[in-house]
């Protein structure tokens, strides 16, 4: 299946991105490579990323800085630059290749571990699970990894989270002294701290799905409207197409068969006279202009309970709702072929061309889809052979 | 394998039961309900565990009476959900009252086993705030955030200005190992909510997938034959020729002799017919490398790949010809058509889509009106005889003649 998406899509997105955050999307959209944005999700996903790297980029820089300049204890400067360091220039590389290759899914894999690691190093620092407030955040990496991962890194990293989890309770009971860097009277405040960071990265990206399902899901709907609308359109006219104009035939004569005899309505049979020769001459491009001016004429034509689609090549059919009787009947007619008969401007210059009709009445002339297309089909023929323009079926003609 | 196909089968069939038939109305509503099943499925079935744990094991002498009142009231208020579901269908309300139950049962949790400083409960408040995301939206998302952090404020609050929540004193005896539990409990339940959001919107990408692919077949598939229309045909022929420089390739221009007496005398029902069989017999004489399309009416039109030689073409139209001639049976009895072929090679013939497309017709013209079957285009002799003959409008040669 293509994975391609129009190119409208994509343009919406940055639009409404555009118009929220004009800044921050614009250099978001600065680290996304080109291959990236062949499909909506696959780039909503790599923005995300892009963002939350961006922001981890800053936030390391903050820490070191404030590392370097307030008075910690020497030996938290000793561990904790390099550590921050080390993370800072992983984002840089992440985003760089993100912007020079767009290898999206080892970036995102890259930084799901680094989450995870640091998550691991904070608890083996402060105390082991059992302790450390960090022990909350062992959540988040399993949340990232479905999210930027897919399934089945998802699959992984829980896996990882669990067994780490497991190796923490081992040790736990077995009594292991894990150390613990922080000072222990601030502990309930920073658990209660870590548990509200973790809630807000939660909601965060339980917001981030429920956009995304709500965006897939309006894309969704527009393809299925788009679909809906190609199988009963002809393309070229915008009018209904032959198994679209059946199915509207074989529901009316349903329909007021039901209601009672005095429901009737007349079947038009129209077939262009010297559309094959402007088709040659001039060449398709000029014989679907004129095909698309007489549709829009058909359909001017017409009232709203009346129907009309194309039948394929210069054919065409019409339901005239109530119409009946020879008299009214040749009156429409003789409307009709007048309106279609009028030159058209085309690109190559003025053109006119003429039609044939054949009527059928429904329920006089046939009673059924099928018979009632065939009486109208001969009586057209009729019309073409007797150049009379229009005529009505009558069960003699042959 | 097969003991884990019935499981999973006995769960489906589990989650059917309790399924109100008015579920089936929306797919998401249906999708959305489901999942709310199996969730007061698997908590209830959680909840029983730890209620026969409890009776069995040596816990409940240690714990305080009011905690371990919490288990069964649970389990009772996920049946009645689950009841609610099945006999009521009010799928709005189950769903809220599932994330209160919850919410309240990790709250009533949080203050018998000492509050927001000590409890390891604290980790489990992002169970009822995901289920609020994910069955509730946006909004009932928000609203849980804001109640847990304000009730939790309150709690911390109250703490701090003296209030002393009981402990558990089986709890403070295990207090590492709960702590780790509730680690677990806190990424399982975070891990699964999150499965659930990725397993959506992957559901809703693949049909959103599949409504594309749907669209672009029909759009690019003429209705009645399922072979190219034109402007497909037309683009691809356009992407050959921009691709392929100078390597050669035919394109065929193929038309119906005799089709239209059969289209007005037994009428477009057998016209149709006859046109889908000589698809599917044009789709069979052609290589998997080349295309047909049909442009409209009762012409065809065929890309041939790396065919450079006039016999190699003459042995392709040979066989199309005779495939096609074959007596065509249809609801009114077998019929024949006869066909007529012009082959313009690019880019000997032409080098741009235009006049290749010109070149086949007029050869193709030749052929109709010479009754050979199938001929080449030759610009040299052709255009001569042709306009000499008087058969082709001047239009079609390829050198621009009346074209406007």
């Amino acid at each position: 299946m293509s994975d391609k998406v129009s190119p409208n899509f994509i343009g919406n997105i940055a639009m409404k991105a555009n118009k929220k955050l004009i800044n921050l999307s614009s250099i978001v959209d600065y680290f996304v490579h080109p291959s990236l944005a062949v499909e909506t999700d696959r780039l909503h996903r790599a923005r995300i990323l892009i963002t939350g790297l961006l922001f981890n980029e800053l936030a390391i820089g903050a820490i070191t800085v404030a590392l370097a300049i307030l008075p910690f204890p020497f030996m938290s400067k000793l561990v904790g630059i390099p550590i921050c360091l080390s993370i800072g220039i992983t984002t840089y590389f992440l985003l760089a290749m993100l912007h020079r290759s767009g290898n999206y899914l080892l970036a995102s894999v890259a930084s799901i571990l680094m989450s995870f690691l640091a998550i691991l190093a904070g608890i083996l620092v402060s105390g082991g699970a059992a302790k450390s407030p960090a022990a909350q955040l062992l959540a988040f990496p399993p949340l990232l990894a479905y999210f930027f991962g897919g399934a089945r890194w998802g699959g992984y990293i829980v896996a990882v989270t669990f067994a780490t989890i497991a190796i923490f309770y081992l040790l736990t009971v077995n009594n292991f002294q894990f150390y613990d860097a922080s000072d222990g009277d601030n502990a309930p405040l920073s658990r209660i701290f870590v548990g509200m960071i973790t809630m807000l990265l939660a909601s965060g990206m339980a917001y981030i799905y429920e956009y995304r399902s709500a965006e897939l899901k309006r894309e969704r709907d527009l393809e299925q409207r788009k679909v809906d609308r190609l199988a009963h359109t002809d393309t070229l006219t915008g009018l209904a197409n032959r198994r679209n104009f059946d199915a509207e035939l074989c529901d009316r004569i349903a329909r007021y068969r039901s209601v009672g005899p005095q429901r009737c309505f007349a079947l038009g049979y129209l077939d262009l006279d010297g559309f094959k020769p402007i088709n040659d001459r001039h060449g398709h491009d000029v014989g679907d202009e004129v095909l698309q001016v007489i549709s829009d004429r058909l359909r001017y034509a017409l009232r709203s309970s009346d129907f009309v689609g194309r039948h394929g090549g210069d054919e065409f059919m019409l339901i005239l709702d109530a119409l009946q009787g020879e008299s009214l009947v040749g009156k429409k007619a003789e409307d009709l072929l007048q309106l279609i008969g009028s030159p058209m401007q085309t690109s190559v210059g003025e053109l006119s061309i003429t039609g044939s009709l054949g009527f059928a009445i429904f329920p006089t002339h046939a009673q059924d889809a099928e018979r009632l297309k065939n009486a109208a089909d001969k009586a057209m023929y009729a019309a073409k052979r007797n150049r009379s323009g229009w005529s009505y079926f009558e069960s003699d003609v042959v | 394998m097969a003991a884990s196909q019935l499981l999973r089968r006995s769960f489906t069939s589990l989650i059917d039961y309790f399924e109100h038939p008015s579920f089936r109305e929306g797919a998401e509503r249906l999708y959305r309900a489901r999942i709310l099943i199996a969730l007061l499925l698997t908590f209830s079935a959680l909840l029983a565990l730890t209620l026969i744990f409890q009776r069995f094991s040596g816990l409940h002498v240690h714990s305080h009476g009011r905690s371990e009142l919490l288990s069964p009231v649970m389990f009772v208020g996920n049946m009645v959900l689950l009841l609610v579901m099945r006999w009521r269908g009010s799928y709005k309300f189950c769903c809220a009252a599932a994330i209160v139950l919850a919410g309240a049962a990790v709250f009533l949790g949080l203050i018998a086993s000492g509050g927001v400083r000590g409890s390891p409960m604290m980790q489990l408040l992002v169970a009822p705030l995901l289920m609020a995301y994910f069955f509730g939206g946006m909004r009932w998302g928000t609203s849980a955030l804001l109640t847990i952090c304000v009730t939790v404020g309150g709690l911390a609050i109250a703490e701090w200005r003296g209030v002393s929540f009981p402990q558990n004193p089986g709890a403070l005896a295990d207090r590492d190992g709960l702590q780790i539990l509730a680690c677990f409990l806190g990424a399982a339940t975070v891990s699964a909510i999150a499965c659930i959001f990725e397993f959506t919107a992957a559901k809703l990408k693949k049909e959103r997938d599949t409504e594309h692919g749907k669209m672009v077949a029909l759009a690019q598939t003429d209705a009645l034959t399922g072979l190219a229309n034109r402007r497909s045909f037309d683009a691809y022929l356009s992407r050959q020729i921009a691709t392929r420089g100078t390597y050669r390739f035919a394109l065929c221009y193929l038309d119906l002799d005799g089709f239209k007496p059969i289209n007005d005398q037994l009428g477009h029902e057998i016209g149709d017919e006859v046109l889908r069989v000589v698809s599917t017999r044009l789709r069979a004489a052609i290589r998997a490398s080349d295309l047909v399309g049909r442009p409209g009416g009762d012409e065809f039109m065929i890309l041939l790949e790396s065919t450079s030689t006039r016999a190699d073409l003459e042995i392709m139209a040979q066989r199309t010809r005779e495939s096609i001639g074959k007596p065509i049976n249809t609801s009114l009895g077998p019929v024949k058509v006869g066909v007529s072929m012009g082959f313009a090679v690019f880019p000997d013939d032409a080098d741009a889509i235009g006049a290749l497309k010109k070149a086949a017709d007029t050869a193709m013209y030749i052929a109709k009106h010479d009754r050979t079957g199938w001929s080449f285009y030759d610009r040299h002799s052709s255009s001569a005889a042709v306009v000499a003959k008087g058969m082709v409008p001047v239009s079609l040669l390829p050198d621009g003649g009346g074209n406007p």
